[in-house]
This record gives structure tokens, C-alpha cells and sequence, in this order.
């Protein structure tokens, strides 16, 4: 149970609760936009001191805004919007943060309780619609229940598997008064998201992962929401056992550490598939293994014992049956596992034995990467691009994506070493993610670098926060691999269909884009201009680097639908 | 070691769910919606006021699998205002099998 200050009670408006609410949350930035009914509330944020309101241009962005803050902080992401349109404008957002565990709380105003239901301008029954895509909501219809719902929104969002949170306000609560108090602990009867790992059940999978030849352990969006960056580094080490990421779990472990075989999946890297393919012993952390991760079940690992741990049950045996599955916390697993191995140092044998292991996995990885070499004398592909990118910047910078096929590229050539690094929707695949969730990044990370690697289709979806990185000058550097293609769509379709329907794109002249956003501005348009890519990373605010690259290039490898991530393709057909 | 999650055809048969839950606004609501999305169909469905104020109780009678019904389970457990679930044996509807969270 959280505790808080008890505080003296004293009566006061609705809005000034949710202020005082904030204030006890240590809510630092609140995303939104204002609007008739919510008004009681922008009238209390003008004489706010400790919460800062990031005014967006689109809902939308508000809550992916809020989602990069969270994700790429571990802390609360908080959104306001208003009734009727401001809040269906939340429900992506809400979808994006539900697939992907991130911890957020939307407030919606609505209606005064005696207008609900009648129709009234700007009414839409928030709740119904995003019951599907939140972890809870809630209307508040009386005020007296106003603060207790705050706390328990705050609560449930970042407790357990964490998830977005959504309470609607109607008018009426905001402006009426009541005792204020917040002394309150949380009571909710059926939730109970604290679960002491079973150290039996840790005991057992130490047991297997020491006997295990060749082990592998695939780090899940689990293992970055729980912090254990620092744990799986070590459990790593002293068990010479090597990792494979998802992409939510990118940014779980170092990407140069030579125990990392990359990341697996559909667009996977090859050696990290492989890996999974041969390895006898699976340890998978958080993950929901979804089928972009799997790929045919049957192929997936078939020669391994296959052990998952998750906070959430309903992940466990759901698309994969497993030998042992354990509910728990990700950290709390590693540090039992830690203990162990420190009791039971491994085996030289079992060490020779692992190198050996490891020897085979980087063996395929320099096969996968002679995929890499690129012709000179061809024209500038994208994945160079990402690549030259991600060489000229931080070692700590932030890489955020988009969503197609510049998001696998940014997956496959990852070389972050710090945790939280990589920032994309996974789950959903949210077009117009990028560009508002890099500002929340910037935003909770001020002096650190942030990427943003875009598509020219997904960056055209919410252009309109351009004006938002200007307003509050946020220093993201959006580099658009533009190829002039909805590229991932593209891609399926010269596939499955052998022609293209309605992928093919335009796009408006970025560097006078940027000029009327007040913003940075480059063009890369061949090798040659690869230079531009450092300047532009040095410029001093918000910058939007146009980088054309060949119209049709796909991404490799790749897994066509219902194969085995064994059966994936290395290059085009020739 | 590895299963394919396709429902095979195995065979469907009826079964019976007690439910306790919170008697809080929507709670109803997320428990039909639990059924509606993954396409079960309910046969029977009786909603009361349990003898504490606070506690509602759903009887609801489905057709599905075990997997199925092992998994409707979990995933109602999962809900915040789902208190207890009882599994009614079918060949003797007084005796009941109480389920508990996984964990």
C-alpha cells in the first residue's frame, strides 16, 4: 500500500483537489489540451507552481507524449483532455500504452452528471468506449470519491503489470466543494498486484539453467519495466549465458556486451533467431510472445526446454506452452537467481561448454552480418542511413521510433548500453507514435540526446506536434527515412499481392516545413551528403532531417507470415 | 515442449461459473466484455445482489473447452472487482470447485 502525509482536511472545489492530487503524486509535466468543461481545472494549472502543463497539438500526441515520459522514465505519465472529441482523441494512445504495460492516467472532463446520457455538446461516454483498452476507468460521480479515485488510478496504473488508467471528470465535480483529504490508503478488495516470487519455483529454473549446455535467456519489455538491467547484466556474466532481445526488451541489456545475440522476431536479427532455434534451455523474461516474436509456435524453439516468468498470468502459456512457468516479479526472479549463483558458481566444464555455445552464435552473427555490406555504387539505402546515425550519436542518447520499416532497422542495428534506451510502440504499432512520445523523452531527460527515426508515411500522422518541440524547445533531431512509400505495406504487398495498391505516398517539402515550424531543417539526398547527418545532430534546437533513400528497399531478414523464425529470408529473390 | 495454441477440436461442453464481484460501477460491464471479445457465447446468465450490499453475484453458464475455460479463468481473476470464481460441477451443480489467483 502507498503511504502519504496526512494532511489537514479542508474544504475545496473539485479542481482544487485534482491540483492538490497531482501535487501528491509528484506529477512533474501533465499533457493536454483545454476545452469547454475542463476549464475549472486550466484556471487552477495558471497558479500551479509544481506541475508544468506541456500544451500539445493533438490529443493523440498528449498521451504518446505521456507514454515516451513513462517508458523512458519509469514514473507516471499523465494526460488531460476534454470531453467529446479531446477524449476518443486519447483512445490510440490509450490502445498503444494498454498493448505495451506503460504506467499513464488520462483525465477526460465530460458533462455535468445530470447532462450524461442526454446527448449534450461534446458528451461521449469515454468510459464504455475505452473499457477495452485501459487496465481500469472510472467516472467520478460523486466528489466526495474524487481524491480516493486519483490515488487509485495512480496505483493501479504503475503497480503489477502497469497500464494506463483512465478517469473521467464531469463538469459539475470540478466546480462543486468538498473536504478535501488524501490520507486515505488504497483498498481495492480484488486487486492485489504485490506477488513474492515463489522461491521454490526460482529454485527449480536456477536448477535447469545450470544444467543447461546451451541456455538462452530472451529479455522482454518485462525485464525494462522492472529495472533489471543491472541483475540480467550480471546473471549473464556469472552464468556465461548469452541474451536475445524483443523489441520492447531492447534497452534490457547492453547492446555491445558480447554476450548479446541481438534481437529476434519477424525482422529479427538472423543469429538471434537462430539462437533460439538451437539453444536447449529458453528463459523467457516478460514477454507476452506475441506471434511477431514467435513466429509458427512449432518452429519456434524446438529443441529446448522452455521456462517463462511474468508478472501477468494470463501471458503464461498463452501462445506457448511451457515446461515451468512462474508468476512474478522480473526483478525480484533475478536477485533470487543472482543468490543462487552465487552459491552455485557454475561448472568449468559447463563454462567451456557455454563458450563453445557462444562461439556458435557469433559464428552466425558474422554470417548475418555479411548481409550488411552495402554496394557503393547503388543508391543510398535507408538502413545505411539508421546506421550512420546511430555511429555519430551519444553513446546515452534516446532512440526513438516510429513505426514500419525504419523501426526494424532501428531494431536490428541497436547499440545502446544503458537501459531504457530504445523508446517504440510494439504491441499496437502506432504510426504517429515517434515525434510526440520524443518529446516526453526530452522532456524527462532534458540533457540528453534524442533521436527520432521516422517513416515519411508515420511522421505525417502527427506532424502537428512539430509545433509543440518548438514552443517548449525541445531539442529531438527527426531524421525521416523517406523513401516515398508506406514502406512496410509496400514490402507485403510486392510479396503476397505482386503489385501496389495505395502505398505509395506524398509528402510536402520538409525543409519548408521546417521553416514554418520554426524549426531546424536538412536534406540528405545521396552518400554524399552523409556528412550533413553530424551537423544536423549538433544543432541547437528541434531539427528535421529529410534523408531520400531508395524507393524499394525491404527489410531482411524476414519471416513470412506462419513460418518458423528458422524459414526467414535473407534477401530479395533475385 | 511446444503446443500449438489453435483450438483443436476438442470437444465443448457446458459449464457452469459463480462469480463474486465488487458491486462497482462497470464491473458487469467488464465481465460480459471478457466473454463477447474472445466469442464465447453465454447459454445463462443470472445476476443477483449477493446478502452482503457490496458483493453481486453472476452465475453464468458457457459452452467451451477446458483450455478455454482454464483461460477465461485466469483472465477474470485478472479483474480488479473479481472477488472469487467457483467452477459448479455439472454432474452434481451443488458441489462447487473454488478457483483461486494464480501466484
Amino acid at each position: 500500500m502507498q503511504q502519504c502525509n496526512k494532511i489537514e482536511a479542508q474544504t475545496m472545489s473539485g479542481a482544487k483537489i485534482f491540483m492538490k492530487c497531482l501535487e501528491e503524486e509528484g506529477v512533474e509535466y501533465i499533457f493536454g489540451i483545454p476545452g469547454g468543461v475542463i476549464l475549472p481545472i486550466y484556471n487552477e494549472f495558471y497558479k500551479n507552481e509544481t506541475t508544468t502543463h506541456i500544451l500539445t497539438k493533438h490529443e493523440q500526441g498528449a498521451v504518446h507524449a505521456a507514454e515516451g515520459y513513462a517508458k523512458s522514465s519509469g514514473k507516471v505519465g499523465v494526460v488531460i483532455a476534454t470531453s467529446g472529441p479531446g477524449a476518443t482523441n486519447t483512445v490510440t494512445g490509450l490502445a498503444d500504452a494498454y498493448y505495451d504495460s506503460v504506467p499513464i492516467v488520462v483525465f477526460t472532463g465530460n458533462v455535468s452528471t445530470s447532462a450524461l446520457g442526454n446527448d449534450a455538446f461534446q458528451e461521449a461516454d469515454i468510459v464504455s468506449i475505452t473499457r477495452a483498452c485501459t487496465k481500469y476507468n472510472y467516472i467520478v460521480r460523486d466528489i466526495k470519491d474524487l481524491a480516493s479515485i486519483i490515488k487509485e488510478a495512480f496505483y493501479i496504473a504503475q503497480t503489477g503489470r502497469p497500464g494506463p488508467v483512465l478517469v473521467d471528470l464531469p463538469k459539475d465535480i470540478l466546480v462543486s466543494t468538498c473536504e478535501y483529504n488524501y490520507s486515505e490508503d488504497v483498498n481495492l478488495l480484488g486487486y492485489t498486484p504485490e506477488i513474492e516470487t515463489n522461491d521454490k519455483d526460482v529454485a527449480k529454473i536456477f536448477k535447469e539453467l545450470t544444467e543447461a549446455e546451451k541456455p538462452l535467456i530472451l529479455c522482454g519489455g518485462g525485464v525494462v519495466i522492472s529495472d533489471s538491467f543491472d541483475e540480467l547484466t550480471i546473471l549473464s556474466e556469472k552464468n556465461n549465458i548469452p541474451i536475445v532481445s524483443t523489441l520492447m526488451g531492447l534497452g534490457g541489456f547492453p547492446a555491445s556486451h558480447k554476450h548479446f545475440a541481438g534481437f529476434s522476431g519477424m525482422h529479427g536479427n538472423s543469429w538471434s533467431n537462430l539462437a533460439i532455434y538451437n539453444c536447449d534451455l529458453l528463459l523467457i523474461l516478460g514477454s507476452r510472445l506475441s506471434d511477431r516474436q514467435t513466429g509458427s509456435v512449432s518452429g519456434y524453439c524446438p529443441n529446448a526446454k522452455i521456462i517463462h516468468v511474468d508478472i501477468d498470468p494470463i501471458s503464461l502459456n498463452k501462445n506457448l506452452q511451457s515446461d515451468i512457468s512462474v508468476q512474478g516479479d522480473i526483478n525480484q526472479t533475478l536477485n533470487i537467481l543472482l543468490d543462487l549463483s552465487d552459491k552455485n558458481p557454475l561448472s568449468e566444464e559447463k563454462k567451456s561448454a557455454r563458450s563453445k555455445w557462444i562461439d556458435e552464435i557469433n559464428n552466425n552473427k558474422n554470417e548475418g552480418l555479411k548481409y550488411r555490406i552495402h554496394t557503393t555504387n547503388e543508391s543510398l539505402k535507408p538502413s545505411e542511413v539508421i546506421e550512420k546515425v546511430y555511429e555519430l550519436s551519444d553513446p546515452e542518447a534516446f532512440i526513438i521510433t516510429e513505426v514500419g520499416q525504419h523501426q526494424m532497422w532501428s531494431a536490428q542495428y541497436y547499440n545502446k548500453n544503458n537501459p531504457r534506451r530504445f523508446i517504440t510502440s510494439g504491441g499496437l504499432g502506432t504510426m504517429g507514435f515517434g515525434l510526440p512520445a520524443a518529446l516526453g523523452v526530452q522532456l524527462a531527460h532534458p540533457d540528453k540526446q534524442v533521436i527520432v527515426f521516422a517513416g515519411d508515411g508515420s511522421i505525417q500522422m502527427n506532424i502537428q506536434e512539430l509545433a509543440t518541440a518548438n514552443t517548449y524547445n525541445l531539442p529531438i533531431k527527426i531524421f525521416i527515412i523517406n523513401n516515398g512509400y508506406l514502406g512496410m505495406v509496400r514490402q507485403w504487398q510486392h510479396l503476397m499481392y505482386d503489385r501496389y495498391s495505395e502505398s505509395k505516398i506524398f509528402s510536402p517539402d520538409y525543409i519548408a516545413l521546417s521553416k514554418a515550424y520554426g524549426i531546424g531543417g536538412f536534406t540528405v539526398k545521396g552518400r554524399g551528403d552523409l556528412h550533413i547527418l553530424e551537423e544536423a545532430m549538433n544543432y541547437p534546437g528541434p531539427a528535421l532531417i529529410n534523408c531520400t533513400v531508395e524507393e524499394e528497399d525491404d527489410v531482411y531478414p524476414w519471416v513470412p507470415a506462419g513460418k518458423g523464425n528458422k524459414e526467414m529470408l535473407m534477401e530479395a529473390k533475385k | 515442449m511446444n503446443t500449438n495454441n489453435e483450438t483443436s477440436q476438442i470437444e465443448k461442453q457446458e459449464n457452469t461459473l459463480c462469480l463474486f464481484i465488487e458491486n462497482k460501477l462497470g464491473a458487469i460491464e467488464r465481465v460480459i466484455g471478457t466473454f463477447t471479445l474472445r466469442g464465447y457465447s453465454i447459454e445463462n446468465l443470472i445476476c443477483t445482489k449477493s446478502k452482503l450490499s457490496q458483493l453481486f453475484k453472476m452465475k453464468i453458464t458457457l459452452n467451451c473447452t477446458d483450455k478455454e475455460l482454464e483461460n477465461l479463468v485466469k483472465i477474470l481473476h485478472n479483474q480488479i472487482h473479481v472477488l472469487e470464481i467457483k467452477l459448479m460441477m455439472e454432474e452434481n451443480p451443488s458441489k462447487e470447485i473454488k478457483t483461486s489467483k494464480v501466484g
